[in-house]
């Protein structure tokens, strides 16, 4: 097995194969090279991340210290539906499903009879968050405590390089070395070779292209072809820049909408990162640099660098012998935090599937074909949602996106929730009802209806019900220690080495 | 189109015209719906059936006491079906409802016993069952939540079909649920809605919502526009049914049984004081009289009722204000037992989705996806019964594989053959453990199994689980015989 990158899809593939496979089942080796930079997406992760990690064995404490990791309860959006909004994408539930019937059944209902309390106040990750509070899940399920997930803030390139140290103990070979040639099997055109600027040929069975957006091999040497969904996520670029941290450590990150994309903000342990991803049509890049440095919460620790991508997913991930992860896969920007989710999900659905190193059954190649598709298709159509339930007016790019038409699987969706706030859920791929409901009705769809179910209750003792749940999130959120102090205890990160030398 | 729906008019006479209005009066009594069934007095089309273990969940809702239903209607209770001569002569393989052994360190057991067989060491998963085990011991006992191995099962119920309708159509009249008799002569429809329902003897019946049990000709979602049928009859050969009363075997097993013969398949369920029998065929292979006669010589049973079968289902199964429910929407022969689950399934997503006003469009959209994904779901299944492993020689069992199947059908055999893993869909009326019994049982056997499930199982030796195997005996025979259990309750 080969895999081609050494950024964060090359290191996670070779670690979880290293863990999840015997070593005399596979040979693994990584090419990468030390010219070539990795593009430190992701830093913003989903809960997802921590099965992962246990899968393959790795220790939550040393791994957050490591890469200067905070803890992440959800994600803000700020000024989405309109200039002024802010809502928080949970890693949680809202409120308790009570008699058969979903909590925001019974929120909508009292809503709708003119009783407004904010949503926010039924989910303990968002209180807790506008707190700048954490704390680790309860265990016992009956718990408020136990109703939310957590996810990291984290250094990418440091993850990647922590799992280069995983990985090549447990027998992963590393070669640093470019690609210069790949080459073809005569007969069916499968990959036989790799040809490396130092002369030497690295042949194997089945090659995994971590390469990033070019895809060396899955598109620049199969020609594998691309799907775009530009029509519906107008961004193609992106800016990043690091800088000091100031003020308390939220642990969440932010997605504030500007006037020709929107900006992230992902706080660390020792800078934050920031980033302003946008359409090119709708602004220069020069104009978005500066607007992004103009907005900075602290001082820029570098000068901002330049992304460019187009939005969309490889016709096939799995093509012949070549299976792409990572950015050689698809592209879909970082709003939800789905970039290593969705390398992570290409790992484990093929370690879940392979049945052998040499010869793929074309049934297989199939199967895992379909359900990376779902994967992207489903996350592809919440990000959508973000980008078309807008009310705002003020700029091109919102015009656009307000107005243009989304997918049939989205559309229904958003229908039968403005409906009667019946959420579409679905079994397999990312986002379960409440990241839905938060999404929705962040942004400003509001049900006219509900679950007639839950009228069974009387008045009195639906406010009650309220009451009493919006009263056990406060105070379990109360009893939370602050984000920063959590985290000076669990897992603080190593002291940054003076550039004098100096030891403390 | 404005107004909330207040009056539901369901059409039809079997069990789940039956336990719809039970249950929407039940689900719905904080508003005191209105709910009128119109039963024509027409007998059941069959003389028993068996089911799956949710019906009791449903049961339990509407607040049917199981000793009391045992006692008035002679059900019994089932563990497995066992299937017989499938595979050949002498051929035979139980589907229990539990689990196969315990899971290894995350990998479904199951794969363990493909790999026996990859190996050369074909084992029965019903020794590692103790609901296959007890139910072959003809042993019953309720599950436990003591231990992993008492809890690993569920059990459903083998109904007498008219004592069984007869015993909800009570209990619904006593929720509060009226009725009216008599045959629906015309449906009016206006503006591609049902307004009323004129009878044989000339009454009208209003309604703001129908609901359609009239059979597979569905006298009211027919008269409006609803996209016809899907016919599965080039997949599913058979197109009749018998089933008749015979006297009681002794000491019946809580099992339903399946032979496999020339032109379809017999069947027999143990009642407490008698067995039904039946039989499922195709006329093209066999005429009505044969399989009649072959059926009662094979039996003893009465004289037989003969039930016709157009397998498939309804494209829209929720049009205008009509809603189509259990076999009006999907006709299935009933080798998976599934067919009442399919009218529970249509009931609580009825009540999920129950209109909000006079438009229920969006809610029909949603209604169909889910109630067409489940009843592909059941074709499936029922399908793998068929194709997935080795199956008799005759020209009859050579028809049940000459279309090509349906894709899903074939992408799921695809990845099981290739690798043998299941991946369940959205919808899906059967679990992963469901389809291991009817695929590793009627001896299809995957090519390869999945390198990190051979790492996980590396270790597991024979040895290790024969302590499993003892432990599911000893508990098995522990158990009360099956009838006494029965006898016991009433």
């Amino acid at each position: 097995m080969v895999i081609v990158g050494g950024g964060t899809a090359g290191w996670m593939t070779a670690a979880a194969m290293a863990a999840a496979l015997k070593p005399e089942l596979r040979q693994i080796t990584l090419i990468e090279s030390s010219e070539i930079g990795t593009v430190g997406v992701g830093e913003a992760t989903l809960p997802h991340i921590r099965f992962f990690n246990r899968r393959i064995g790795i220790d939550e404490r040393e791994l957050m210290a490591k890469t200067h990791a905070t803890f992440k309860l959800g994600i803000e959006f700020v000024d989405w539906a309109r200039i002024g909004d802010s809502y928080i994408h949970p890693f949680g539930a809202f409120g308790k499903r009570t008699a058969g019937v979903a909590f925001h059944h019974y929120w909508l209902r009292q809503q709708q009879r003119g009783i407004d309390t904010p949503l926010e106040a039924y989910s303990l990750p968002i209180v807790a968050s506008r707190m700048n509070r954490f704390a680790l899940p309860a265990e016992d399920p009956r718990s408020v405590a136990s109703t939310f997930g957590y996810a990291f803030q984290f250094d990418a390139s440091l993850y990647a390089a922590y799992l280069r140290d995983f990985a090549i103990p447990r027998g992963v070979h590393r070669i640093d070395g470019k690609v210069i040639d790949v080459r073809l099997r005569g007969e069916d055109g499968w990959i036989e070779s790799l040809q490396l600027d130092s002369g030497a040929v690295v042949s194997g069975d089945l090659f995994i292209d971590c390469s990033g957006f070019r895809g060396l091999l899955i598109e620049q040497a199969l020609k594998t072809g691309y799907e775009e969904w530009t029509q519906w996520l107008p961004c193609d670029r992106a800016v990043a820049v690091p800088s000091e941290n100031v003020g308390a450590l939220t642990p969440y990150t932010r997605a504030t909408a500007r006037e020709a994309g929107w900006q992230w903000r992902i706080p660390l342990q020792h800078r934050t990162g920031n980033g302003y991803v946008y359409g090119s049509q709708f602004i220069s890049d020069d104009e978005a640099a500066q607007r992004l440095l103009s907005r900075l919460d602290g001082k820029a620790l570098a000068s901002p660098r330049f992304l460019r991508f187009v939005t969309g997913r490889r016709r096939k991930c799995w093509n012949r012998n070549c299976v792409a992860i990572g950015l050689a896969s698809g592209f879909l920007e970082p709003l939800e935090s789905t970039s290593i989710y969705l390398i992570q999900i290409a790992i484990t659905t093929l370690i879940d599937y392979l049945t052998d190193t040499r010869s793929f059954d074309p049934r297989i190649v199939a199967a895992f074909n379909r359900w990376m598709d779902m994967e992207y298709d489903r996350v592809r159509d919440f990000l959508i949602l973000h980008y078309h339930a807008t009310e705002r007016a003020d700029a091109p790019i919102w015009n656009y996106c307000r107005n243009m038409s989304i997918p049939d699987s989205l559309a229904y969706k958003m229908e039968l929730f403005r409906r009667r706030g019946r959420v579409v859920t679905y079994k397999d791929g990312l986002f379960l009802e409440a990241s839905w409901l938060a999404v929705y009705l962040g942004q400003r769809i509001m049900p006219r209806g509900h679950d007639p179910l839950a009228d069974a209750m009387s008045d009195a003792d639906l406010d009650r019900l309220l009451q009493s749940m919006r009263e056990d999130v406060w105070s379990a959120a109360t009893a939370m220690p602050e984000h920063q102090s959590f985290l000076d205890e669990y897992c603080p990160a190593p002291r940054e080495p003076r550039a004098s030398g100096a030891t403390a | 189109m404005t107004g909330s729906v207040d009056h539901v008019v369901i059409v039809g006479d079997d069990a789940s015209a039956w336990l719809a209005a039970a249950a929407l009066k039940q689900a719905f009594r904080h508003r005191a719906l209105d709910v009128l069934v119109v039963e024509s007095g027409a007998a059941p089309n069959r003389v028993g059936r068996w089911t799956l273990p949710s019906l009791r969940g449903l049961h339990a809702r509407l607040g049917i006491r199981e000793t009391d239903l045992l006692r008035r209607t002679d059900a019994t209770f089932k563990l497995a079906t066992e299937h017989c001569d499938w595979q050949g002569k002498g051929s035979r393989y139980l589907h229990a409802h539990g689990e196969i052994g315990t899971a290894l360190s995350g990998t479904p057991f199951y794969k363990y016993l493909v790999d026996r067989t990859l190996t050369g060491h074909t084992e029965d998963a019903a020794e590692y069952s103790l609901a296959a085990t007890a139910a072959r011991a003809g042993r019953f006992a309720r599950p436990m939540s003591t231990n992993d191995l008492t809890a690993s099962f569920t059990y459903a119920f083998h109904l007498h079909e008219a004592a069984y309708t007869a015993y909800v159509r009570e209990h619904a009249l006593k929720l509060g649920v009226r009725n009216a008799h008599g045959r629906v002569a015309h449906v009016q429809i206006s503006d591609a809605r049902i307004s009323s329902l004129q009878l044989e003897d000339g009454g009208m019946i209003d309604g703001e919502f129908f609901i359609d049990c009239s059979g597979v000709q569905g006298t009211l979602i027919d008269s409006l526009d609803d996209g016809g049928r899907e016919d599965w009859s080039s997949w599913l050969v058979n197109d009749r049914m018998l089933s008749a009363q015979a006297s009681a075997v002794a000491d019946p097993p809580a099992l339903t049984q399946t032979l496999a013969v020339d032109a379809g398949w017999l069947w027999q369920m143990p009642l407490a004081r008698s067995r039904v029998v039946g039989s499922v065929y195709s006329s093209a292979f066999s005429s009505d009289d044969n399989a009649a006669r072959s059926l009662i010589s094979a039996t003893g049973c009465a004289e037989p009722t003969l039930m016709k079968l157009q397998q498939g289902r309804r494209r829209c199964v929720w049009r205008g204000n009509c809603v189509a429910m259990g076999e009006t929407a999907v006709q299935i022969e009933p080798l998976a037992g599934a067919n009442l689950h399919v009218a529970e399934l249509g009931i609580g997503l009825l009540i999920e989705l129950f209109p909000l006003d006079g438009d229920s469009s969006l809610e029909a959209v949603e209604y169909n996806r889910i109630m067409g994904e489940f009843a592909d779901s059941l074709r499936d299944f029922t399908l793998a019964h068929y194709r997935a492993g080795r199956l008799r020689e005759g020209e009859y069992w050579h028809a049940t594989r000459q279309a090509a199947p349906p894709e899903r059908f074939a992408q799921r055999m695809d990845q099981f053959r290739a690798g043998a893993r299941l991946e369940m869909l959205d919808h899906e009326i059967f679990e992963e453990t469901d389809w291991a019994w009817v695929l590793l049982g009627s001896g299809c056997v995957p090519d390869a199994l999945e390198l990190h499930t051979r790492s996980t199982i590396a270790g597991a030796r024979p040895e290790t689980f024969a302590g499993l195997r003892t432990s599911i005996l000893r508990l098995a025979g522990s158990m009360p015989r099956h009838i006494d259990y029965v006898q016991h309750q009433r």
